[in-house]
């Protein structure tokens, strides 16, 4: 594990100066590195052979939580740890701390970033998917000074690739003041304790004022494509009452459709078991939190 | 709490070592520096079989920084290639010829084929990326039970046959008399009113120390060879290199380092990767150092158990046993690795079969093929994790087939007095089996869980026990360690004093982590009647230490501590001798006490000296000394037990299953454990912890995977998986000891099989949870996964 060799390396304080030593490298030779715990390993097995290092960790306006009037940004290089423990962030952001909670270990969760995770996007993740059951924003800079938003839908692309060019840098991830009455939620099962997910299911629902679900976001983690949305469920939550049953329908039609994989983790029809027992679980979940 | 001298055996005293090991100031053998120092990186085989067409090292060569760059071939004439009888076991086996690196074929996925010299690691790095290997890819051999078919593709050409090791343990030295034994059992089954019969599979899992492998070697023309190796086995790999470099004896040191982060057996065999870098220091005359990756361990060493057992039980219908049949085929992977040659492992796995069970005959036979997967690595609980595991289960299902609880039918079965010796001729010397048992029992009310798992099943909740139980060995006597590894299994330690009153005790063992610092200081300790802490304990320097067979196979409590205290008893002797004398008294040892320091008769208390005084006396003024006594306080024992010796221990295991999921929780794990005389509790009580914790994860997680062309896919932690603190339970030791009356103090050799009676328990609990089922599961890994594929299956949903 001893990394190939790394021309430039910069530690700007500003996103200003993180964006202008960006703006110094060849196009794609450059890499961020947020909390390290992927890129890291990536580079030093030579998988990731970067000519230059633009290292976000003294960047303070890229860290930290707010909220105002409801709405939340989270700064890309927030830690886990402090997701994790924010306490503001129950009810409609309930998936991002159960997400956060479990993320590797306490070592892992205090380095590791959730800007480093989406913008790393990795196959089997809790963030991303976290992020997308939720409907963040992707809030991204470029060198030329431009900035823009995307949808969670739009920016992760796939396993390791997302929309993000080479000349932007992530800034926040931000999410709207949510309705009144939305709750979500987030778990994975993996053979140990804190594993990277076989199955991750993040939920997301609001309820209007007679209980019944006007807004609803599944998103998977574990399958071979990534992160992504789980239609299949969130068309038969929509509408409902929130009861068992449905819930159970939602996550077996989303089971069934779901393209599994088998893996030394697990086999694929145990994984659309997962997709059903997890879901239910984390469904009911963010169901709760709508309604407390 | 201060112990008293007297009190050092049996206390809870802490580590020695551990201040050191959690402030970050061991020192290991990456931590070694030498001035000039090169560094080496392997070029591994990116195929699981292939030839070899051509090498080019010419660009690496050419790389700025490069000292140098080896293949195959430079070994050929130079080294011994082996098998050499220092790291050959005295067993029948078609043994393959090789040498450090591979030469013409590859034969598996992480095999050396060159290796790269150069000033600092990533220089070394970046040239084993530039040498060029033309390979030609050849039909894996990845399936032990088609290795052994003809017409297979053959991993070793030369020999003809994949089967490197077969055996039968059916008694009897000629074929006739194994045939009438096996017709004698065979009549045995005909009159039985229970065959149990069942394919029992145990994948490819072992251990995976903290600290790779490592060797650091430094060659001057003067003084030879000095190698600090991550080992296990320190003399063994000086003999080896001696004989393979062929150097004289008297110019090759081996050390391992003070701080080793673990063995566990992976640092017991004599690798290739270290011969090559002893070569070439001693080619470039500069000090060479390789580090093993993460990676590269992964996919080389830790691998073990992988095996199938064809297991037939026959047994009364009022749960007596009666006879065992298996047919085991064991997965060898490639077989080049000194000492064990994958095959030893397999080979004690079906000698410890019988396990503590009475049977009245027994015919166990064996079969290992060599596949194009890396080789089988001793790794704790040495061979028989695969066939503990299969009779544990066996002795399970005889019990639901009789409608007898299994705790009860083990019990019946269990070995009623000491010593015996087994169907597969293993001797058993001493210890009280039903002792253990009922301690156990007496830990669990049984009648109470049976209640609340019918309440419980009555509200869908599915609980489940589990009983499993181990004879291991308690140190390698040599009268098993000859045959099987050609070197002895005695026991060396030599007792130093010092003219200030301290100990040194030097040992050419080689332990990583266990303790052993503190074990002995205590023994010496309560000897001599002084403080753990006035004892200085070296080890694992073949330059200063006595020879000694290595830390394997549970040797430090059984042997190593037990010539610890002959030496201190010879010494303890002479010290009585000329203070009597010096008191002109007549008396000797026995009526002298060592306590608090002091030396004192017995006969009139106030002729004391203090033990200090008593030892400088002798070493420093040797004058006036009685009649044929000379100064020196220093002697090396050398301790032999007659027979070989066991430890014994019985595991219970409390699970609930989701019969939905799959997923089981472990909710109690209790065990009953017989380790002769305690030297000190906190160790035991660890060695038990991480033996029970590793058979857990190698039951429910550890798993080496090979693609269907033999690509390892199990080279990191993200894919092998580790139990974590999280992932196991509280674990509740109990002791029911009897001391072992062989060894001096009573001790027994603790940690080294343990894990293997945990797979049975654990799949027991889970069987018995599903019994409303009808499930019996025959194989690991145990995961949610497996249980929730059976569940279905009996449901009619599969």
């Amino acid at each position: 594990m001893f990394p190939a060799r790394i021309e430039h390396y910069a530690r700007p304080r500003t996103v200003a100066e993180a964006l202008a030593a960006l703006s110094r490298c060849e196009p794609g030779e450059a890499i961020f590195l947020a909390g390290g715990q992927s890129a890291m390993q990536a580079i030093k097995s030579r998988m990731l052979r970067p000519q230059a290092l633009v290292d976000l960790q003294a960047v303070a306006e890229l860290k930290g939580i707010t909220l105002t009037g409801g709405a939340l940004t989270i700064g890309a290089m927030t830690r886990y740890a402090d997701i994790a423990r924010d306490a503001r962030l129950g009810g409609a952001f309930g998936a991002l701390t159960d997400a956060a909670s479990h993320v590797g270990d306490r070592q892992v969760r205090n380095r590791g970033t959730i800007g480093g995770s989406v913008c790393w996007n990795y196959v089997a993740a809790c963030t991303p998917t976290a992020v997308l059951a939720t409907g963040g924003r992707m809030n991204l800079g470029a060198t030329s000074g431009a900035t823009r938003s995307l949808a969670a839908d739009d920016f992760l692309l796939g396993p390791l690739e997302t929309a993000r060019q080479d000349d932007e840098l992530l800034l926040s991830v931000s999410w709207d003041a949510p309705a009144a009455r939305t709750g979500s939620a987030y778990a994975k099962w993996g053979l140990v304790t804190d594993a990277l997910p076989v199955i991750g299911v993040g939920v997301s629902v609001t309820q209007d004022a007679s209980g019944k679900c006007v807004q609803a976001r599944v998103a998977l983690a574990g399958l071979a494509g990534g992160a992504q949305r789980g239609p299949a469920a969130e068309v038969l939550l929509m509408g409902s009452a929130g009861d068992a049953a449905t819930i159970d329908a939602a996550f077996a039609a989303l089971a069934a459709e779901a393209d599994t994989h088998s893996d030394l983790s697990a086999d694929a029809d145990y994984r659309r078991q997962l997709i059903q027992s997890l879901g239910r679980e984390v469904a009911q979940r963010a169901f709760d939190r709508a309604r407390a | 709490m201060a112990a008293t001298p007297q009190d050092m055996l049996g206390a809870r005293l802490p580590r020695k070592e551990d201040l050191r090991l959690v402030t970050g100031t061991g020192k290991y053998l990456a931590d070694i520096l030498l001035p000039g120092m090169l560094h080496a990186v392997f070029v591994r085989s990116e195929y699981a079989h292939a030839r070899i067409r051509g090498i080019d090292t010419s660009e690496a060569l050419a790389l700025h920084g490069v000292v140098a760059v080896y293949t195959g071939i430079d070994f050929k004439d130079t080294v011994k290639p082996m098998p050499q009888p220092v790291v050959q076991p005295n067993l029948p086996a078609r043994y393959p010829t090789f040498w450090p690196l591979a030469i013409d074929k590859v034969k598996h996925h992480g095999e050396p084929v060159a290796l790269v010299i150069a000033r600092d690691k990533y220089v070394a790095v970046d040239a084993a990326e530039l040498v060029v290997v033309d390979y030609e890819e050849l039909t894996p051999v990845l399936d032990p039970e088609r290795a052994l078919e003809d017409g297979s593709p053959l991993v070793h050409e030369e020999d003809g046959s994949n089967e490197i090791f077969a055996m039968t343990l059916t008694g009897g030295l000629t074929e006739e008399e194994q045939q009438r034994n096996a017709d004698a059992v065979e009549r045995i089954f005909q009159g039985a009113d229970i065959v149990v019969k069942e394919r029992f599979r145990v994948h490819r899992t072992g251990i995976t120390p903290m600290e790779p492998r490592g060797v650091l070697c430094d060659w001057n023309d003067a003084d030879g060879l000095t190698a600090w190796i991550t080992t296990q086995r320190p003399h063994i790999d000086r003999l080896a290199l001696i004989d393979l470099l062929d150097i004289p004896g008297e110019q090759v040191r081996v050390i391992a380092p003070r701080d080793q982060g673990g063995g566990f057996g992976v640092k017991a065999p004599f690798y290739r990767e270290n011969l090559a870098i002893a070569y070439a220091a001693r080619a470039l005359k500069r000090p060479v150092r390789w580090i093993e990756s993460r990676y590269e361990s992964l996919m080389n060493v830790g691998q073990e158990r992988d095996q199938v057992n064809y297991l037939e039980v026959a047994a009364r219908k009022d749960g007596k046993l009666l006879a065992l049949r298996n047919r085991g085929v064991a997965d060898n992977g490639v077989g080049t690795t000194g000492v064990y040659w994958g095959f030893v492992m397999p080979f004690l796995g079906a000698v410890e079969m019988p396990n503590a069970y009475t049977w009245e005959a027994g015919d166990v036979r064996l079969r290992v093929a060599t596949t194009n997967k890396a080789s089988l690595t001793p790794s704790r609980a040495f061979g028989h994790f695969p066939t503990r595991f299969a009779i544990e289960r066996a002795v399970d299902m005889v019990a639901r087939r009789v409608g007898m609880e299994p705790s009860a039918l083990r019990r019946m079965n269990l070995v009623p007095s000491l010593p015996y010796t087994s169907v597969t001729n293993e001797y058993y010397d001493s210890g009280d089996f039903l002792r253990v048992w009922d301690n156990l029992m007496a830990q669990v009310d049984l009648p109470a869980f049976r209640a609340e798992q019918a309440a419980a099943r009555a509200a869908g909740r599915y609980l489940g026990i589990g009983f499993g139980c181990g004879v291991e060995l308690s140190g390698v006597a040599s009268e098993l360690l000859v045959p099987m590894e050609n070197q002895p299994g005695y026991g060396a330690a030599t007792v130093r004093l010092d003219p200030r009153g301290k100990v040194l005790v030097f040992g050419g063992d080689a332990p990583g982590g266990q303790g052993h610092e503190t074990t002995t200081a205590q023994v010496v300790a309560s000897l001599f009647g002084i403080q753990a802490s006035d004892v200085v304990v070296t080890t694992g320097d073949t330059g200063t230490t006595p020879f000694g067979s290595g830390s394997i196979g549970a040797r430090a409590g059984s042997y190593f501590v037990s010539a610890v205290a002959e030496a201190c008893g010879e010494l303890k002797d002479k010290i009585t001798r000329i203070l009597a004398h010096d008191l002109q008294i007549e008396a000797s040892v026995q009526h002298f006490e060592f306590k608090n320091g002091e030396v004192v008769y017995l006969g009139d208390r106030s002729k004391r000296k203090s033990f200090r005084d008593a030892v400088e006396r002798i070493i420093m003024f040797p004058i006036n000394m009685p009649e044929g006594e000379v100064g020196g306080l220093e002697y090396t024992a050398f301790f032999e037990a007659a027979k070989p010796m066991i430890c014994f221990n019985a595991d219970c295991c409390i699970v609930e299953v989701n019969v939905d999921t799959g997923d089981f929780e472990i909710r109690r794990w209790v065990t009953s454990e017989d380790v002769g005389t305690v030297i000190n509790p906190n160790i035991v009580d660890g060695q038990m912890h991480g033996a029970i914790v590793q058979g857990l994860s190698n039951a429910m997680f550890e798993e080496f995977v090979y693609d269907e062309r033999g690509q390892q896919m199990s080279a990191d932690f993200e894919h092998y998986k580790l139990a974590t603190a999280a992932d196991v339970p509280d674990i509740e030791i109990t002791y029911a000891t009897t001391p072992c009356p062989h060894t001096p103090l009573g001790t027994r050799g603790i940690g080294e099989g343990r894990p293997s009676s945990v797979p049975g328990a654990l799949t027991n609990a889970v069987c018995d949870a599903l019994a409303p089922f009808g499930i019996e599961i025959a194989e690991l890994p145990l995961r949610p996964n497996l249980v929730w594929r059976k569940l279905r299956e009996a449901r009619g949903e599969g």
